[in-house]
């Protein structure tokens, strides 16, 4: 298979239709973009495990300054964002954007420099981040060096995203696309802007909880909702219940999620009215979350049978319904009364892994599942194992921010009630942060599960599956 | 750098992006992507992956389980396979 040195084109081979020659021009970067992503994936976990298990045993490991919580932890973060999720959802904006536009992809070229550049950066950040090189800043830990390999990188995706959109070959822009390309404009911007090094003080924590937040508004959000758009509907195999209730979602998303990041400071030394107007636009975020909720829900409503036999659509609902959950507690999170209780207690970190893993992690999954046979036309070995892989992440995710979301409101109500000594508000929370360990191994088996058929995926071994309609593309394909 | 040229600069980026956006939206409008908007909804389907053909069914393969007759997306695809 080389897409590169041996094009196919659309009159060369009237029996693929544009939209599996569009699937074949990506393949090669898509799949790279994957397997690194898959890779960052592990090496993710298992930093956010190890950071987990020292909260039950606070000396394990305390003995190699390179292994401590405060270096784990920020590489957890780094290694997962920056490679797991944006790797992943890189993949996917690539792949949804020639499909959706049925052309073959434009300048290919800068997509491998793309991953390549992108690695470079993550491997030399988590490295920093590990030696005790670190920024400081939440989010954006990594020093400059990997953050101008990380942004020259993104650019390097943006252009090829919008040099293809560019030459699309349909007319309507559909409301996926709305939502990949808003993501290629804004994010390389953002991403510069906060790492500009003429910030202190107050306004550094500003524009780091800008940025944080500004990361899931305009990167990892919109390539979850843009898959979520497309894969519900096309595996079903029935449109979107209200097309106009999804592009009102898209522009009111654009008007409102961009000014929600100073919610992340509600009681810091800021003006007022600056918290004031982040906390109005989270609570205005009720409306796009709503359309979107309202839409998936009743594009699935009576098919719900088929979540039995698509892995696509069991990990794509599950995603979809987490979004609207993970929304509506975060406006609810940004009021100033719950604030109170949740600020500064574990509550938050279940927040943070129902959005980014319940979220957008599930939606990547079920992305992967539905492309990578489309990809290297070789369906998925053992479905059985894809089954234990959705029950112990379902499941293991589920654990880890139950837990998280009770024992930090018990801690939040044991800080603030001044009778109580500080350090019950530890010890309360004990049970939970064993529970979240738990929770992580699950969810780390679960990952070693699809690993193992993401390897014989791209090896294209273990037992051939009769399952059109690969086999007769992969015969005109590979002759 | 001192901060209020730094200040001005952003100022001029974030308006940069404002005005990215607004002329998005304009463009959109002139050309005329939110007329017919239910059309717009069928543009992921074509003839070979038309609208009720389910286009992800690992599950329900001969290979794993018997799906119930019910299973419209196996019953078009078997008709699928046996058409020339």
């Amino acid at each position: 298979m080389n897409p590169e040195s041996n094009p196919l084109k659309i009159d060369e081979s009237p029996e693929l239709s544009a939209r599996v020659l569009s699937d074949i021009s990506v393949s090669r970067p898509v799949l790279a973009f994957f397997a690194f992503a898959v890779a960052w994936l592990l090496i993710g976990t298992v930093f956010g495990l190890t950071a987990s298990l020292k909260f039950n045993f606070p000396d394990w490991l305390g003995s190699f300054p390179a292994l401590t919580f405060g270096r784990v932890r920020p590489a957890h973060l780094n290694a997962i964002m920056y490679g797991w999720v944006s790797l992943a959802s890189a993949g996917c904006a690539i792949w949804l954007t020639v499909r959706l536009c049925q052309v073959e992809v434009r300048w290919r070229k800068l997509l491998y420099a793309s991953v390549l550049l992108w690695n470079l950066g993550l491997l030399y950040g988590t490295i920093s981040i590990l030696t005790g090189n670190n920024q400081g800043l939440e989010w954006l830990e990594f020093p400059r060096g990997a953050a101008i390999l990380i942004a020259v990188a993104f650019v390097c995706l943006s252009l090829s995203i919008l040099r293809t959109f560019h030459a699309r070959q349909v007319k309507h822009i559909y409301v996926s696309l709305w939502y990949i390309m808003a993501s290629v404009v804004w994010f390389p911007l953002l991403y510069v802007i906060a790492n500009l090094p003429f910030y202190s003080g107050v306004t550094q924590a500003a524009v780091n909880w800008w940025f944080a937040h500004n990361a899931i508004t305009v990167w990892f959000t919109p390539i979850g909702l843009a898959a979520a758009y497309y894969f519900i509907p096309k595996v079903v195999g029935r449109p979107i219940y209200s097309y106009y209730l999804s592009l009102l979602g898209f522009w009111s998303f654009a008007l409102f999620y961009n000014w929600n990041g100073i919610h992340h400071l509600v009681g810091g030394p800021l003006p007022t009215w600056l918290i004031s107007v982040s906390i109005v636009a989270s609570v205005l975020m009720f409306i796009p979350v709503i359309t979107v909720a309202i839409n998936h829900h009743l594009t699935t409503v009576g098919h719900f049978d088929k979540l039995r036999y698509s892995p696509t659509l069991r990990f794509v609902v599950f995603g979809a319904m987490c979004y609207t959950a993970v929304s509506f507690q975060g406006s609810i999170e940004a009021l100033r009364s719950f604030s109170e209780i949740s600020h500064f207690t574990h509550y938050t970190i279940g927040h943070a892994h129902l959005g980014m893993y319940a979220f957008v992690t599930m939606i990547l999954f079920g992305a992967i599942y539905y492309t990578m046979p489309r990809l290297t036309k070789w369906e998925w070995p053992y479905p059985v194992l894809i089954k234990y892989h959705f029950w112990l992440v379902a499941l293991g995710i589920g654990l880890y921010v139950g837990s998280m979301t009770i024992g930090g409101i018990l801690q939040g109500l044991y800080m603030n009630d001044a009778s109580r000594p500080f350090i019950s508000s530890v010890e309360v929370t004990q049970p939970y942060l064993l529970a979240r360990s738990l929770a992580g191994v699950l969810i780390l088996i679960g990952h070693l599960i699809f690993i193992y058929l993401f390897s014989l995926m791209i090896l294209r071994r273990g037992p051939e599956r009769k399952a059109p309609p690969w086999q007769e593309e992969a015969e005109v394909i590979f002759p | 750098m001192s901060l209020p040229l730094a200040g001005l600069i952003l100022i001029l980026i974030a308006l940069i992006g404002g005005v990215i956006a607004m002329a998005a939206f304009i463009w959109a409008v002139r050309t005329k992507q939110f007329k017919d908007l239910n059309a717009g909804a069928y543009v992921i389907f074509d003839e070979e992956e038309p609208v009720g053909k389910v286009t992800d069914n690992i599950f329900g393969f001969p290979e794993t389980k018997k799906p119930p007759a019910s299973n419209k997306g196996r019953g078009k695809h078997e008709s699928r396979k046996q058409s020339p």
